[in-house]
């Protein structure tokens, strides 16, 4: 144990003072936080300009000229909303324009007249039930302040308060189920699932490659520089390897925390130019298989590049060989589309269970829907005893491979190495 | 006390490879031994075998009185043939690394990594590493390396290549003041004359069997043959029981091949009486162990066709 302490420090000290893990890991994040700041400031500037041309003209329905903004900017917001009462509840509202019918307000949608419309049940005093239609379905647009004031005010007018209606008042004055209209806001709202599972798959990839990186570097050293024989001398394979595994995870653990942390806080920063994310809230159970398969993706890499390593000679020939890994490995990211349209057909779940593509195809999966209990535990076991059986077959290899010193190894010395007593 | 190294009929195959054929020895403590043997012979499996990187199919090998374990790691010192470091690390971080992983603590390691630079005239690379040095200097860290921990048993394989005389040199004298301290060094080398001036005993190996075996000495004098070496002026074809007349490369010695019926002392006593010869130095030849391991590892038909005739020797 002390051994694989001793090569763990050795190893994670090694790396923080080499000057290209200093430049990416801090690098990366310095620059983009500076772009961020460039971005901010050239908009600033930009917006400046807008607003001189544009005079100090208030932002309302009536001022505002279409087409002078797209329909992805912020700015679009500012097109008035309407809405269609079926519940008799509301008279006029300021800042909402009445429809009579929801034809009406399809149209009045459609035409670019509002931005959006809700559209109050019948049954609402049952249900508590507004629908919101739109355009291009747009989590961070949806404010909901106007129609809400609306319904309280027309709640307390009523003043009976009767148990329902305190219940309402109280708690769920309304519950809005956005509904999007047509084929554009349906390719919207898919959209929005696939970055979101695209996002997570590429957090994934990206971690577990980076890490893998360093990895094959670092188990390749000893042969590159037949150091491995001084070593073995000193302690086991297995310390040499276990230490350097753990070395490397930390380090790609630190760097991947730097850059995520760096790309939230700027997120957070850039909440008002990327109004899109900022409504994205995923279950409980959905964080937890993301997590799972995360911590068991990247050891499954990092594990199946420790038998890279322990397979090739240099550094290079195991980059090559990696690409035997990779490729089905990344299978799911071209099947995403139908992990997004049916992650519960038989070919996502085929592809949860054969660990080399489990990683991914659950977070594919799990980003987008419920993933049964069952298929869950069986796909993460498996995938569990293949991490134990890689990190075995690796440290026997590992093994082999420092005894054939830089020699690129043959099959036959691998069955045979690997079969004899260590 | 226990002998340093034990081994007992190992054998070792690689499929249908005998790499290490039911191979006996032992190394006494605080000797200098030198395992010898052509390339390909099975020295370094054995060496493998001796340091547990490899298990013998069968046989027992004891080392510093037990079978071996990690503790038993921590007291050797391993110097192999195949042999590097990081390069990227500043020398004594990199020694007292090495120290570390032997069971030493940081700070004495790094003491002794310091010191050990010092002797090996690498005080002034304390802070530089092992890619800017030459392969020389190269090669004397990486002996620091092996002897940092001040190991009991030190196991070292062709330490002297890619050096040059004077740090030849340095090595050698650090060798035996370790011997001195009562270290027990085992040697494979390949510079004969090396071990004829170090090694107590060796052993030899030839095709993964056991071929020579004993006290230096011992085993030059097995392989003397009936000969003198003499200086000095004189036909010396024309001696009584002289069968062939070899002269060295010099020319200044000549080597007298004795037949069966005549003894150096009768060689030496005519070359008294006789006012024929003028003598400077007389000996008894011992074959160099060069010559022996030539003629044991290439087949005694090698040795015989480098030796003159003697006709050619009086033509």
């Amino acid at each position: 144990m002390r051994a694989l302490w001793l090569v763990f420090h050795f190893e994670t000290m090694r790396q923080l003072k080499r000057l290209g893990y200093l430049l990416v890991t801090f690098g990366v994040p310095i620059a983009a936080v500076a772009l961020f700041l460039l971005f901010r400031v050239l908009g600033s500037s930009a917006a400046e300009a807008g607003t001189g041309g544009r005079g100090d003209s208030p932002l309302g329905a009536n001022v505002l000229g279409e087409g002078a903004i797209s329909e992805d900017s912020p700015l679009a917001q500012a097109r008035p909303m309407g809405f269609v009462d079926h519940s008799g509840l509301l008279g006029n509202v300021p800042t909402l324009i009445r429809f009579s019918s929801e034809e009406a307000a399809l149209n009045a949608l459609k035409n670019g007249e509002i931005s959006a419309y809700y559209v109050i049940a019948a049954d609402y005093l049952q249900t508590g039930k507004v629908e919101a239609y739109f355009q291009r379905f747009n989590l961070g647009s949806l404010s909901d302040v106007a129609i809400r004031q609306a319904l309280l005010s027309a709640l307390i007018r009523q003043a009976d308060l009767a148990p329902q209606k305190l219940a309402l008042l109280q708690a769920r004055t309304l519950d809005v189920t956005p509904i999007a209209i047509g084929e554009v806001a349906s390719q919207a709202t898919e959209n929005t699932n696939l970055l979101l599972a695209n996002v997570f798959a590429i957090l994934l990839l990206f971690t577990a490659l980076t890490t893998s990186g360093y990895l094959l570097q670092s188990l390749t050293e000893e042969r590159e520089n037949r150091a491995a024989e001084v070593l073995l001398s000193a302690l086991r394979p297995r310390d040499l390897l276990f230490g350097k595994f753990l070395a490397m995870n930390v380090l790609a653990l630190l760097q991947t925390t730097l850059w995520i942390g760096t790309a939230l806080f700027l997120l957070s920063q850039a909440a008002g130019i990327l109004p899109d994310l900022s409504g994205i809230a995923l279950r409980a159970d959905q964080v937890i298989v993301l997590v799972i398969y995360f911590v068991l993706g990247y050891l499954f890499f990092s594990s199946v590049y420790a038998i890279i390593s322990a397979l090739t000679a240099n550094f290079r020939e195991g980059t090559q060989l990696s690409v035997v890994v990779i490729l089905p490995a990344m299978l799911p990211f071209y099947l995403s589309v139908a992990f997004i349209n049916t992650p519960n057909e038989a070919l996502p779940v085929l592809l949860s269970m054969i660990p080399i593509t489990a990683p991914l195809a659950m977070t594919l999966r799990a980003s987008v829907t419920s993933v049964p209990l069952g298929e869950v535990l069986l796909s993460a076991a498996l995938l569990s005893l293949t991490i134990v059986a890689c990190v075995w077959l690796a440290a026997r290899l590992f093994r082999v491979n420092m005894l054939l010193s830089g020699r690129p190894p043959k099959l036959r010395d691998v069955l045979r190495l690997v079969s004899e007593r260590a | 006390m226990s002998n340093a190294i034990e081994v007992q009929r190992i054998t070792k195959r690689y499929g249908q490879k005998v790499a290490v054929d039911d191979i006996s020895f032992e190394v006494r403590r605080g000797e200098i031994f030198s395992l010898l043997g052509p390339n390909g012979a099975g020295k370094t499996t054995t060496i493998r075998m001796i340091l547990d990187i490899i298990k013998p199919d069968s046989g027992t090998i004891h080392v510093l009185g037990a079978p071996f374990s990690e503790e038993t790691k921590k007291r050797i010192g391993y110097l192999p043939e195949e042999r590097g470091l990081y390069k990227n690390v500043p020398l004594v971080e990199l020694l007292s690394y090495i120290g570390t992983l032997k069971g030493m603590r940081r700070r004495e390691a790094e003491q002794r990594a310091a010191q050990l630079l010092d002797e090996l005239d690498l005080g002034a690379y304390k802070k530089g590493k092992v890619r800017e040095l030459s392969r020389g200097m190269s090669q004397k860290v990486q002996f620091a390396a092996t002897i940092i921990h001040r190991p009991e048993l030190l196991i070292i394989d062709e330490p002297f290549a890619g050096l040059d005389p004077v740090n030849t040199e340095i090595i050698k004298n650090m060798i035996f003041r370790l011997r001195s301290e009562g270290a027990t060094i085992v040697m494979s080398i390949h510079e004969m004359h090396q071990v004829e001036e170090m090694a107590d005993r060796l052993l030899m190996i030839h095709q993964g069997r056991r071929v020579l075996y004993g006290e230096v000495d011992e085993v030059r004098q097995r392989y003397a043959e009936n000969a003198v070496i003499v200086s000095g002026q004189g036909n010396w074809a024309a001696l009584r029981g002289v069968m062939r007349v070899q002269p060295d490369e010099t020319g200044r010695n000549v080597t007298l091949y004795l037949d069966n019926q005549t003894t150096p002392d009768q060689v030496m006593a005519e070359l008294a009486n006789s006012p024929n010869y003028s003598v400077r130095s007389f000996a008894i030849a011992v074959p160099r162990l060069n010559d022996i391991f030539i003629r044991v590892a290439g087949g005694e038909a090698k040795i015989a066709a480098s030796v003159p005739s003697m006709a050619e020797v009086r033509s």
